[in-house]
């Protein structure tokens, strides 16, 4: 045991002496991904080319949350009028709504909708509800709810892209019949809401446990809200018919819960104050200053029994021999 | 020469200007109600076009899917209803807005309440090293020069 809290304090330490390098290239990468994920849609072949995902990856690194989003739904969309302008419209318009009636209040709560359109991708969702649960509280429950609703929707936008009018006269309906078809997807797909109502009740149970103040709560907290993910999505499965693969969403919880379980071991981390380089300036000197914060880590408790023999049995000892 | 207390502080100083000090500077330019009230205004702004979009496709949807016929809307009730919308939209986010603002307002007076400390810790301190540096020269001044005279005895 104390050598893995040694290689945390190796790895946290190694982390927090490059972090000014390490924290723009994971920004750039999570990026990048992102915009992969967009240029698979492959309609407006200029936007995925390579030099536009490192512009995209750049403009991850350096604009706030909300514009980032914002870029996220210009690229959406010009993808989408490129192939139908209709489903553009209509896609362009639900997402302008999410913006306006939330990215623009909550920019970093908002980014729990990347986490979890990424988790989706990558097959590893239940990561997401469990780290917001822990870390952001019960209302991560929104942006999970809006990624799961988006999630679920991308399959339903080739449906819409099948739809595209040929003229300029039939756009508007066109657009009533794409309009229609996603009510009825709304209303019949019971998919998306059944995945909020589990999402939203492992957020709620990860969030209230890990408030507890026994031992180890946040390791048992995500415990708890993995084996809500796998009871919903088995009761889900069993009873509600619902189209999920059970093997796989087993896996995919183990190993969501062991990531978090990592994250949460690694969490000082993230806690910590950033290392950071400043300069500034006195009547006399220039500073050019790289501050490190200082990182003391739990260590283990070690218990020390004192073996000592009393003074009384040792005459006695001595008395008999 | 350099004293490491004073850098201590002023890199506190200066990490709190790199990361917070704009936001900070903005925010506190304003009374809290000031502040609060500005942002609800762009809360109301964004608000009332989304109720504006949302009532455009609820209007969409009456007109292209349900066909109907726009002399024969009752035009009232149909006002009541979507107005309807906008109103409640508006109160639930000016309630929500003002809140967010409030707690923004009261962190960012708290880190600049922070930081107005550490700089009165660095007067203190500058102030410190002056009065030091006087009492210095003054006794200095004051003292027998002896060396000089035992070297010339």
């Amino acid at each position: 045991m104390n050598q893995i809290y040694q290689i945390r304090e190796m790895i946290i330490s190694y982390y927090k002496r490059y972090e000014r390098m390490i924290f723009p290239i994971l920004k750039f990468i999570a990026s990048f991904i992102i915009f992969l994920f967009i240029s698979k849609m492959g309609y407006a072949i200029v936007l995925t080319k390579l030099p536009v995902g490192i512009l995209f990856g750049i403009s991850g690194m350096i604009v706030p949350a909300q514009w980032f989003f914002l870029l996220i739904i210009f690229l959406v969309s010009t993808h989408l009028a490129f192939v139908s302008v209709e489903a553009a419209v209509l896609v362009s318009l639900f997402l302008i709504i999410i913006y306006l009636l939330y990215i623009r209040m909550f920019p970093k709560q908002s980014l729990l909708i990347l986490a979890l359109l990424l988790g989706f991708a990558l097959r590893i969702p239940f990561v997401v509800p469990l780290f917001a649960g822990l870390y952001v509280g019960v209302s991560g429950i929104i942006p999970i709810a809006f990624g799961t609703l988006i999630w679920y929707f991308i399959p339903h936008i080739q449906m819409l892209i099948n739809m595209k009018s040929g003229e300029l006269m039939d756009i508007p309906n066109v657009l009533a019949k794409m309009y229609v078809s996603t009510i009825q997807w709304v209303t019949q797909d019971q998919t998306a809401i059944i995945t909020i109502v589990i999402f939203s009740l492992a957020i709620i149970s990860v969030y209230c446990i890990s408030r507890f103040s026994f031992d180890y709560s946040w390791y048992v907290a995500i415990g708890i809200g993995t084996g809500i993910n796998i009871i919903g999505f088995l009761v889900a499965i069993l009873i509600l018919d619902m189209d999920v693969n059970i093997l796989g969403g087993l896996v995919s919880n183990i190993i969501s819960m062991f990531l978090m379980f990592l994250v949460q071991f690694m969490h000082r981390v993230v806690d910590y104050s950033r290392a950071e380089s400043v300069q500034f300036e006195d009547e006399e000197n220039y500073y050019y200053v790289k501050v490190i914060p200082k990182i003391i880590l739990e260590k283990p408790k070690r218990e020390i029994k004192r073996i000592v023999q009393e003074p009384n049995h040792l005459e006695e000892e001595n008395k008999e021999e | 020469m350099i004293d490491e207390e004073k850098i201590k502080l002023m890199s506190k100083l200066a990490i709190y200007e790199k990361n917070h000090g704009n936001l900070d500077g903005k925010i506190n330019g304003y009374f809290k109600s000031d502040y609060v009230y500005i942002q609800n205004w762009w809360t109301r702004l964004s608000v009332t076009i989304a109720g504006f979009l949302i009532i455009g496709l609820i209007l969409f949807y009456k007109i292209f899917v349900e066909k109907v016929d726009l002399f024969s809307i009752d035009y009232k009730a149909y006002g009541m209803w979507l107005g309807g919308i906008i109103v409640v939209l508006l109160v639930v986010y000016s309630v929500l807005s003002s809140y967010v603002h409030e707690k923004r307002y009261k962190a960012s007076e708290k880190r600049i309440r922070k930081y107005l400390q550490m700089l009165r810790q660095l007067e203190e301190l500058k102030l410190s090293s002056q009065q030091e540096e006087v009492k210095k020269e003054t006794y200095e001044s004051n003292l027998p020069n002896t060396r000089d005279d035992h070297q010339l005895l």
